[in-house]
């Protein structure tokens, strides 16, 4: 098995994203933004003396009377109606405490998931001796956020048949700022493999079940093989949402779609190399932007 | 070397402060940082060291913002070259700005060494050890961790035996070189933000 070894040189940035909107609002802690007191603050600022300072580093957005700085890499600051992925840390005595690259660990109560034997049953005590069997430390889940606790953290909810534990995959951890807002985060892709986007930056490549199985609300996993196609299709697009994530470019289906499109030609270990990465991604923005204009 | 960690879910839970947030601080020295190799099992030094970066950076940030939560910081010198304190807070609060943590303002540090008559603004290590063996009084070091936009001194750490117009006369140079190391670290988190920013939200 060969391997592939590199020294390494400075490389200049191909700058591939249009910068013509230059931020010339870029903060730093402590700058003071201004001495107008006729603004109201927002995230990422504070007032002292009157005057208006940055708290965070960042670019300044203004909307009418509202100054806040969106700094460059937060937690993931969930909303009611976000999908997530996450990743069991505790069990508790009635809920599961989930890790979600958020500030701090959501919370998934046991009646907020569907029991297998019907959604309306009342939760026993039985129930309660017995969660580790649902779910246990470790496993991975996809989950919508019913609502936000005050301290900031998320109370998630798994009460439809889409959204459970997850089987055999890939997860891809990202910056949560990637991940563009739709209306729906699962998607089956035409070449052969479905993807969860979750919006705390968490993506999850799964193999497509040839029947969506009616049964068992997420709870029941597949240990059947994977295919070697459909696992060289899974490793092929987490190495372009590792190629669009280092370029920045916003992540949704179709950009992931013409991302795997453009990188047919390249083997699937090459597309690592930093130099494929810039010619798949030049190609996959011209895409986006002949589908646009 | 400077990582953020953070803020993230208290480890150990019964110290979980319910209204605001915990810093960590840890720093330790390679042992291949000084001239003497030192030990990988942490010395009395590295644990002072510690204790006084926590005590510079915590002013500065704005724990209230991050209730239940846990922000860990570890500076790891790879190369001890002088006045390694006053480094290690600015290279932290250029890991938390970079991090996006809520900050009211950069910590810098800045620190002198006296000599007897003379004092040198940011010693290195020769500089630092170096005791002349002729004068008794006036040799000693000092550090300071300044905001400069709030104009307030967050940690102070002197050792040596200095008198007070010299002590008050090196906290005042020690000000001015953390004002004219302002601008050059603004420029660096404005390049950084530049170059990471994320794509504009299409709201």
């Amino acid at each position: 098995m060969a391997a592939d070894m590199r020294l390494p040189t400075i490389r200049k940035p191909v700058s591939l994203t249009a910068s013509a909107f230059d931020r010339k609002d870029l903060v730093v802690p402590g700058d003071i933004i201004t001495s107008d007191t006729g603004f109201m603050r927002g995230h990422g600022t504070y007032v002292d003396e009157e005057k208006l300072t940055a708290s965070v580093a960042g670019e300044v957005q203004r909307v009418d009377k509202l100054i806040c700085v969106r700094p460059l890499k937060t937690r993931f600051n969930g909303e009611v109606g976000d999908v997530v992925v996450g990743r069991i840390t505790e069990v508790q005595q009635k809920r599961w405490k989930v890790e979600t690259n958020s500030r701090l660990d959501s919370v998934l109560l046991l009646s907020a998931v569907n029991l297998p034997g019907g959604e309306l049953r009342r939760r026993s005590a039985e129930d309660e001796l017995t969660m580790r069997e649902y779910l246990q430390e470790g496993d991975l889940i996809s989950a919508e956020v019913q609502s936000v606790f005050s301290d900031g953290a998320l109370s998630l909810h798994t009460r439809s048949l889409k959204y459970g534990k997850l089987g055999q995959g890939v997860l891809v951890q990202l910056s949560p700022s990637l991940i563009k807002r739709q209306k729906t985060h699962f998607h089956n892709l035409p070449c052969g493999a479905s993807i969860i986007l979750g919006n705390n930056g968490f993506v999850w490549l799964y193999p497509t079940p040839e029947q969506q199985e009616e049964e068992a609300g997420g709870f029941y996993t597949s240990l059947e093989p994977v295919s070697l196609s459909d696992r060289e299709v899974i490793s092929r697009l987490r190495n372009c949402l590792l190629a669009l994530a280092a370029h920045k470019v916003l992540l949704y289906d179709t950009s992931v779609l013409y991302c795997y499109e453009s990188s047919v030609h390249h083997q699937v270990k090459d597309i690592l190399k930093p130099e494929v990465m810039e010619e798949i991604v030049m190609l996959t923005q011209q895409k986006l932007l002949e589908q646009e204009g | 070397m400077c990582c953020v960690y953070g803020p993230r879910e208290t480890e150990r839970k019964d110290e979980t402060d319910m209204k605001c947030g915990r810093l960590t601080t840890d720093m330790r020295f390679a042992p291949f940082s000084c001239p003497e190799r030192g030990s990988w099992i942490q010395g009395s030094q590295d644990k002072d060291l510690s204790l006084m970066l926590h005590e510079s950076l915590q002013p500065a940030l704005c724990l209230h913002k991050y209730p239940r939560s846990q922000i860990e910081v570890n500076v790891m010198v790879l190369e001890n070259s002088g006045s390694v304190l006053a480094h290690a807070v600015t290279c932290a609060s250029l890991a938390l700005a970079d991090a996006g943590i809520e900050m009211y303002d950069l910590v810098l540090g800045c620190s002198i060494r006296q000599d007897g008559a003379s004092y040198v603004v940011d010693p290195s290590y020769e500089e630092e050890n170096s005791c002349s063996s002729a004068s008794g009084e006036n040799q000693g070091g000092l550090s300071v961790a300044f905001l400069p936009s709030l104009n307030q001194i967050s940690g102070l750490q002197s050792d040596g035996e200095m008198a007070e117009e010299t002590l008050t006369a090196g906290v005042r140079t020690c000000i001015e070189g953390c004002y004219k190391l302002y601008p050059v670290i603004q420029q660096a988190l404005a390049k950084a933000v530049r170059r990471a920013a994320p794509p504009p939200s299409e709201s």
